[in-house]
């Protein structure tokens, strides 16, 4: 995530992290020092205790569980009206049984395809 | 003497590494466009993506577009295999980003407009907003309708 966000240094973009308790020793302490980790002004941070935002996610995607490691990425213009996720422009996960879905992460490949979305503004 | 000394210099000197050929190569190839130093350079994939005839057809755009290279920062090596380069145009600056394989190939690369320094810059918030219903990241996710949004759920361990 780290790389990608250092790789496309773009205002045009911003990230959502949602840091879930995929492991059940997961608490809001190690997603608050986790966040401090990043120093890049684009990214928000989320903490979902519950799976509220997880769960809709995974149904978005097709998974048999709430999402977890997965990045997804949405161009502009996309809004949500209702209490679920329209399916991403993209998206990519580091889950066991997943590939028929999308592809592994592979961090070359969501750089490429973050930049396409990007706008080459004055270029 | 001389020649002596000339030896005990040429010792120390510390050889550059492949990587860092490459990219002086490449930052070389902007400044002049002569186009034979990006032979053997760049890896498959990316000539697959980008072939050397529209990398100079780009750097052209750019001279034609933001003016006059003014100056170049780097590159600076931000780890073994990836680099930062700033091409400063008269118009504006861009930073490229630069991922090397092991034999020193540039492996991606990317070209962004510098991001403009704003008063969120100086003072990251890493804040964590706790999410009691679906509505409370919508919000959020709506708020932002204007940018390419990049949304990663991950365990914080």
């Amino acid at each position: 995530m780290q790389s990608v966000l250092r790789a496309v240094p773009s205002n045009s973009l911003r990230t959502y992290i949602i840091w879930v308790p995929a492991l059940t020793a997961d608490t809001r302490q190690d997603a608050v020092e986790a966040s401090a980790e990043f120093t890049d002004a684009r990214v928000n941070y989320f903490w979902d205790p519950e799976m509220t935002v997880a769960n809709p996610f995974g149904k978005t995607l097709g998974l048999t569980r709430f999402a977890w490691d997965v990045y997804l990425l949405y161009d502009q213009g996309e809004k949500w009206k209702k209490d679920s996720p329209s399916k991403p422009n993209f998206w990519m996960h580091q889950l066991g049984g997943a590939d028929e879905l999308a592809s592994t992460l592979d961090s070359v490949v969501l750089r490429w395809q973050t930049e396409t979305l990007i706008p080459k503004r004055g270029l | 003497m001389t020649f002596a000394f000339s030896i005990v210099s040429c010792s120390t000197v510390q050889k550059k590494s492949p990587s860092q050929k490459s990219a002086e190569k490449l930052i070389t190839f902007v400044e002049t466009g002569d186009s034979t130093l990006l032979e053997g350079i760049f890896t498959d994939s990316v000539l697959q993506l980008m072939s050397i005839e529209g990398m100079v057809d780009t750097r052209n755009d750019f001279a034609q577009s933001l003016g006059e290279l003014k100056s170049v920062d780097g590159p600076e090596f931000t780890s073994d295999s990836t680099a930062i380069v700033i091409l400063r145009y008269e118009e504006m600056s861009l930073v490229s980003s630069l991922e090397f394989n092991d034999e020193g190939e540039i492996r991606f690369l990317s070209i962004q407009p510098e991001p403009i320094k704003s008063a969120d810059d100086t003072a990251v918030d890493t804040s964590v907003t706790g999410i009691t219903q679906f509505a409370d990241f919508r919000d959020a996710f709506n708020a932002d309708t204007n940018y390419v949004r990049l949304v990663t759920i991950l365990s914080p361990t």
